[in-house]
């Protein structure tokens, strides 16, 4: 795929992430706001959720083979990185969690802010190396 | 590995932007590859060849080779 894409893979990238997190948002709020049964809307922005989830994956897999031979391998290195930080730390926290070594339970949503910022902290400090 | 990419692009007056267009890739991969950062791979290597009409070895070596 040509370099020259990589503008047009990044805005799809980002509109189909930003529909995601819409439909994030929306599931989450229907799900904890209507406790009574609701079950049609409930599953139904799930299945929303799940395809735009889809969707992004692909556009994410596209902008990959979009970017050029330096920038490909500086996301490698985001993602090594990103996937050892949160399999070490997941399974610590896990683990602090069985122990009652921490005053809350475990929570996903902790460990996608730990790979958010390692994913983006590893971007900026390999970008950085190549200038 | 050293390079002549720079001396090359000079020569014809052409920016980083200018030949990072004419192979396809991002000016800081041509930057990367100008500061001996980064090396590039065979296919982009015979695209720079065919670009300033010289052979790979030409362009690319090795230090010790020189």
């Amino acid at each position: 795929m040509s370099y020259q894409n990589t503008k047009k893979m990044t805005f799809r990238l980002a509109i189909f992430t930003a529909l995601w997190l819409l439909s994030t948002a929306a599931a989450t709020f229907t799900a904890s706001a209507y406790q009574d049964d609701n079950s049609v809307l409930k599953i139904s922005l799930v299945l929303v959720n799940l395809i735009f989830g889809g969707l992004m994956i692909e556009a994410n897999r596209r902008y990959i083979l979009a970017l050029d031979e330096l920038q490909r391998k500086i996301h490698l290195q985001a993602m090594g990185i990103t996937l050892g930080v949160t399999v070490i730390a997941g399974l610590a926290y896990s683990i602090a969690d069985i122990g009652n070594l921490i005053a809350t339970d475990a929570e996903f949503s902790h460990l996608l802010i730990l790979m958010s910022l390692t994913y983006l902290l590893s971007l900026i400090i390999a970008n950085r190396r190549y200038q | 590995m050293k390079n002549r990419l720079k001396v090359l692009r000079a020569e014809r007056d052409w920016t980083q932007a200018d030949l990072a267009e004419a192979v396809d890739v991002s000016r800081q991969t041509i930057n990367a590859i100008e500061k001996d950062k980064f090396d590039p791979s065979l296919p982009l290597a015979f695209k720079f060849a065919r670009l300033f009409n010289l052979p790979i070895e030409e362009m690319f070596f090795d230090e010790d080779d020189r």
